[in-house]
């Protein structure tokens, strides 16, 4: 369909959903799980990582009728140009907050850790300008920064095993106390940091060995899946309740109680190197999002990257406090929940309701 | 000589002169011939002379003079280059080159006969590239003994030196060279094109050569490999890669080039794999080490003086309670001096140089250190990554480490931590936007290829060395066919 | 244009610095300690490190009064002239009256709720804190803070302490089922700090301590791989006797010592229906001396002296249960067991207390004498 599209190959399908999965929620899902399904928070993320992998499985098949589509051109198909651009800026907005989000969460770790006193804006200067450098290299460069930095940054958990010495394993117990109902919930609130997937819609078209993206994506939901179960088991079994319900970031006070011997207070370099972490995040939501702008007002996308920063920037101006942010998440959390948990299964539907129709006639 | 000089005979020696201003080294001698003359035309200081005399007067003087014509000198003459068929630029580009001009004026016909003595240095060893351990002959500035070095160590018959002249007016000759049944045809028209783009004066080394044909000219990092081993040369061609000569140059270009490319030594393949291995670790290690150890000390004093250990708290404290600086300032300052001594001891004569070292490393050192102007931890530091700098085999690369290192000191002491972690990203990036000759310039990492980390990334035993490595895409991938001699045999047997 | 946006920007990015923390402007501490002087008004005593070379003194120590913690800080910080951090604060000490009478937990909540103080610090009770810090014995370079952090923490690995730090406590504290401990540190007139007992605490509250070598019960049920330190036990000659325990020479004072050495220990806590707790623990032990130096004829003898030292060692931990729950407090995690079985999993505190204090205990402690060193 196009002929100027630089592809990578399948296994970069494993760096960019599993980078954009893990980001600002790993750090504080522990504790927000834990308030919905206490000791057994690790079986919804079981669930919900299953449910996630289901979804991938629908949406590959959904993506693989249309071949060399992103969901954008699929909404146009489908819906025709009109209501399809209706809910592609729907999309658009909603990778607009979700970059703002990570940008905003992550600038609050880092006030809340050593930089008291700095500047929100100009930290969210830093990263925007940060991020249109990295965009504006196009898709291979963005892939890049995704194996990269799940390279320089995988190592963090294996840090964790000096906590893994004051854990007590009664506070698990019992297995199962939790009614499904609560876990339910708990799957709901952990959409925030599960999410990420969704990049896979509009990523798939980029890929070459089509037949292999299942198998990468899979792969990469599971590894999510499982790196979230490892940090929410060690947190369960590392704070007490009541400790637990406390802490904003689990993970970074978790990690506070690392030290070597030639490097204290650890958490430090952590809050540090977890720019890297989110840095594929924000880059990819900016590229998703920018090209869903040129997708519906026809904008260049190097135009496109810039029109989105500013507006990120300037509301950056406005929301500052802890209370906002939480509800921000929160919201950014639910919406997400029903764009990408149960929208799929829809849109998956409608598509094969519409080709038998056609078929039909 | 000004008394065989006729106007009326010598209308060529007149253009010629016009044409090359008046040089006086523009000389002619005019032979008798019977009744008409033979002119010869040369530029006094470009021949060899011995030839001159030797070969085309005192040969064309012995001959019977009806042998004297156009089509038997052409044929005859004891030269091994002749030229005819050319126009009037050609005629002077090749006086300029030390070619000889013989006009016969019977018959109005010209030929050239080459009478070059170029100056040529004896064959060397490599001063800045220097092995302990291998072949140590280095290129010179002729690339005729050049092409012959190459010749000699790579007898096959598919080596092309592709011949290319550069420079509107100091014109130079320019070599590339490739293995034709393993070089990508990819990379060597993208090469060409680059070549074909250039359109300058002057190239004045292999080096502007090299910057004239990067793909990023912003970018601090060397993307052409400069060598003056032939034996790194010829190892990377034997790799798929081009290489590019330019005459009176002793540094050749390798391309296209990949970050890890300038951290692998030929020396690694000659030592043992295990201790190459390690090597190469040491000198990455020391890269990130050079480039980033001062910005985190500077990050740490400056905003985060929780990472110190308890022990050593006390020790940077007290040797940094008299320092009247911010530590930003004291780093630079201190960077800017070992830089300034560095400088210094290159440009120096090699005995005072070494002087300096010892100046600036002791009394320097010591003196700043007891003024108070700076702690003596930082000493350590800042000594380390001037070490870990030179560490890079290839000195280009030396050389951006150790610029690039400046934005981190400063980001370090603006945002601390974060700061510099923000450089890394903006590096990272940066590295991944760069290509050499249209391939990725972070290759064998990013896109992954995991079987040619053994060429970059480590060394193995050699029987793992079967195909070429595959960045380079090479058309014919098998280089050995390891015989593996080994027989299973029992504990028990011989 | 692009370019000229990207370079101002930078600028302006490069302009909005975060406050800077430059090592030597810091007073940095490393201890800190709060006595109660009255009802609500409390003395904070902290040692700075001194990073001048010419002064021969290393750190320097100031007090101030104050209600709450960081007004005690906010009046330290007037009477130096360094910018007071607690980035490198190593450990907190409590003054004895005020966690028996009011209470630390609202002095911790700021330590946790302050990031630029870790988790790793160490928390201990001292009759008076600023005579403590004040005290100028101390063997480690270069104040009084790192030899507390040293002593501590040498204890915590090598001795009888229990894990004594910041978050130890507060996931203790914050846990029911379990009640923090906290090492008491004695202060004498000449000699250095050393640690004396350990404190237990009921909520937030010191009510009693135990000695230090009790705390080897404590570590058998809560830890997993600690250092129990070494068993003395004075067993009389009749006892020996009464046992049948045959020795290849007769013993002449009328006490048997025999100092134990545990290798490997494994402790569980067991809860059987009728509403008793098995403690149930095995600690392989090599016996390290003998007074007198005896040598064990047969390995009959062996197993019965085990059995000597199993007995003693139930005998003394039931006694211990019985101080815990005279004082209702539960510092091995009795209750975070009983939480952790389905029935009782969602049982309130007030409850999980009552049903502590009508537990029935039954000590079982098994000795292995594994190895007797290079002579038998």
């Amino acid at each position: 369909m196009k002929s100027n599209i630089s592809f990578v190959n399948a296994y970069i399908a494993f760096f960019i959903i599993h980078t954009s999965q893990i980001g600002m929620g790993i750090l504080g899902v522990s504790r927000i799980i834990y308030l919905e399904a206490r000791q057994d928070a690790w079986m919804s993320i079981l669930l919900s990582g299953l449910y996630i992998s289901i979804i991938t499985w629908i949406m590959i098949s959904l993506l693989n009728k249309y071949e060399n589509c992103n969901l954008y051109e699929i909404h146009e198909i489908l819906f025709g140009r009109f209501l399809g651009s209706i809910i592609n800026t729907f999309i658009v907005i909603y990778f607009i907050a979700a970059n703002y989000s990570i940008i905003i969460g992550y600038i609050e770790l880092s006030l809340t850790w050593g930089y008291e006193g700095f500047y929100e804006w100009g930290a969210t200067l830093v990263l925007l300008l940060l991020t249109i450098y990295a965009v504006s290299g196009g898709f291979r460069v963005i892939a890049g920064i995704c194996f990269l930095s799940f390279i320089m940054t995988i190592w963090l958990v294996f840090v964790m095993y000096q906590p893994l010495d004051s854990i007590k394993f009664a506070r698990i117990l019992p297995i199962l106390s939790a009614s499904p109902s609560e876990l339910m919930k708990g799957v709901f609130k952990s959409s925030y940091t599960m999410l990420g997937f969704e990049t896979l819609y509009f990523i798939f078209p980029f890929l070459k060995e089509k037949n292999k993206i299942l198998f990468f994506s899979q792969l990469a939901v599971w590894f999510t899946t499982l790196l979230i179960l490892f940090s929410t088991v060690i947190s369960i079994l590392f704070f007490s309740p009541k400790e637990l319900e406390r802490h904003i970031w689990p993970i970074v006070s978790m990690i506070s109680s690392v030290h070597f011997p030639f490097i204290e207070r650890f958490e430090f370099i952590a809050v540090s190197l977890w720019i890297i972490v989110i840095f594929p995040n924000l880059c990819i939501y900016l590229f998703i999002s920018s090209k869903g702008v040129k997708q519906i007002f026809h904008l260049k996308q190097k135009h496109g990257i810039w029109v989105i920063s500013i507006i990120i920037f300037i509301t950056s101006l406005f929301i500052t406090k802890r209370f906002d942010n939480d509800l921000f998440f929160d919201q950014v959390g639910q919406v997400g929940f029903y764009l990408w948990f149960i929208y799929p299964i829809f849109l998956y539907f409608i598509s094969i309701i519409k080709s038998k129709i056609f078929s039909r006639s | 000589m000004k008394i065989h000089l006729n106007k009326n005979n010598c209308p060529n020696y007149e253009k010629i002169k016009y044409i090359l201003n008046e040089s006086p080294d523009l000389m002619c001698r005019t032979l008798e011939v019977g009744g008409d003359c033979l002119e010869v035309i040369f530029m006094k200081n470009l021949i060899k002379h011995e030839f001159l005399n030797e070969y085309v007067i005192k040969y064309i003087q012995q001959l019977p003079i009806e042998y004297i014509t156009f089509s038997y000198l052409l044929k005859n003459i004891p030269m091994d280059e002749v030229k005819t068929n050319f126009d009037e630029q050609e005629v002077i580009s090749s006086l300029l080159n030390g070619f000889v001009y013989i006009y016969l004026s019977v018959e109005s016909k010209a030929f050239m006969v080459n009478c070059t003595n170029p100056i040529e240095r004896s064959i060397e060893k490599a001063e800045t590239e220097s092995l302990v351990y291998g072949p140590k002959i280095s290129f010179t500035e002729s690339l005729t003994s050049n092409i012959k070095i190459i010749r000699q160590n790579l007898k096959d018959s598919n080596l092309c030196t592709d011949e290319l002249e550069i420079g509107e007016r100091a014109k130079k000759q320019v070599r590339i060279i490739y293995i034709k049944d393993i070089a990508d045809d990819d990379i060597l028209k993208t090469l060409k094109e680059r070549f074909e783009k250039i359109k300058t004066d002057d190239i004045s080394d292999s080096s502007v050569l090299a910057q004239c044909l990067e793909d990023n000219h912003y970018s601090f990092f060397p993307q052409f490999i400069l060598t003056e081993l032939p034996d790194r040369f010829l190892y990377s061609i034997l790799n798929g890669r081009i290489g590019v000569l330019i005459d009176r140059s002793p540094v050749a270009i390798i391309g296209p080039a990949n970050f890890l490319s300038f951290f692998e030594s030929t020396e690694d393949i000659y030592l043992r794999w295990s201790l190459s291995t390690f090597i190469r670790f040491i000198r990455l290690f020391a890269m990130v080490g050079s480039l980033l150890i001062t910005a985190f000390y500077v990050a740490t004093i400056t905003y985060h003086f929780e990472l110190i250990p308890s022990k050593l708290l006390l020790i940077i404290g007290q040797s940094r309670s008299q320092v009247p600086f911010p530590p930003l300032l004291e780093a630079l300052l201190l960077e800017l001096l070992i830089e300034l001594l560095r400088e210094a001891g290159a440009r120096l004569p090699s005995k005072v140089g070494q002087t300096m070292g010892i100046v600036g490393g002791i009394v320097i050192g010591q003196a700043t250190v007891e003024a108070g102007l700076t702690s003596n931890i930082l000493i350590i530091i800042v000594a380390f990554s001037a070490l870990g700098a030179f560490m890079a085999p290839i000195y280009e690369m030396g050389t951006a480490i150790r610029v690039a290192r400046f934005p981190f000191i400063i980001l370090a002491g603006v945002w601390g931590l974060n700061g510099i972690i923000i450089g890394v990203c903006v590096l990272m990036v940066h590295l991944l936007k760069l290509t050499s000759l249209n391939k990725p310039y972070l290759a064998p990492l990013y896109p992954l290829r995991i079987e040619d980390l053994k060429y970059f990334l480590i060394r193995l035993p050699h029987h793992f060395y079967m195909r070429r490595p595959t960045v380079n895409r090479p058309l014919n991938a098998i280089r050995t066919r390891w015989k593996s001699k080994k027989t299973e045999k029992d504990l028990d047997e011989f | 244009m692009k370019k000229w946006f990207i370079l101002l920007s930078s600028l302006l990015c490069t302009a909005c610095m975060p406050p800077d923390k430059i090592l030597e402007r810091q007073g940095i501490s490393t201890i800190i300690g709060y006595d109660l002087l009255d009802e609500d008004t409390y003395k904070g005593t902290i040692s700075l490190l001194q990073f001048d070379r010419k002064e021969e003194k290393t750190s320097v120590t100031i007090s101030a009064v104050g209600t709450t913690s960081k007004q005690i800080r906010q009046r330290l910080e007037q009477r130096t002239s360094h910018d007071i951090t607690s980035g490198q604060l190593r450990t907190i000490l409590f003054d004895k009256d005020m966690t028996e009478m009011l209470g630390i937990a609202s002095f911790l909540d700021t330590m946790q709720r302050d990031t630029s103080i870790g988790s790793l610090i160490f928390l201990a009770i001292t009759n008076n804190a600023e005579d403590t810090i004040n005290n100028n014995n101390y063997e480690e370079f270069p104040d009084m803070g790192s030899y507390i952090y040293q002593l501590l923490d040498k204890h915590e690995r090598k001795e009888m302490l229990i894990d004594s730090n910041l978050h130890d406590f507060f996931s203790s504290l914050y846990e029911f089922g379990i009640d923090p401990t906290l090492p008491i540190i004695a202060n004498k007139k000449g000699v250095a700090p050393y640690i004396n007992s350990v404190a237990l605490f009921k909520d937030d509250k010191m009510v009693g301590s135990i000695s230090l070598k009790k705390t080897l019960f404590i570590k058998l049920f809560t830890k997993r791989d600690a250092f129990l330190g070494d068993i003395t036990f004075n067993i009389p000659v009749e006892v020996l006797e009464k046992k049948g325990v045959t020795l290849v020479e007769k013993i002449k004072g009328d006490k048997f010592n025999i100092t134990i050495r545990p290798i490997k220990y494994r402790g569980k806590i067991e809860f059987s229906k009728e509403e008793a707790v098995n403690l149930n623990a095995n600690i392989s032990v090599s016996t390290i001396e003998l007074q007198p130096a005896v040598t064990f004829n047969n390995k009959e003898s062996i197993k019965k002296l085990e059995e000597i030292l199993e007995e003693e060692l139930n005998k003394e931990l039931g006694d211990i249960l019985e101080v815990f729950r005279k004082l209702e407090i539960d510092p091995i995690g009795i209750g975070r067991k009983i939480k952790s079985i389905r029935k009782y999993s969602n049982t309130n505190e007030e409850d999980l207390r009552e049903k502590y204090s009508r537990l029935k205990f039954k000590p079982n402690i098994t000795i292995e004498i594994k190895r007797t060193g290079a002579v038998d």
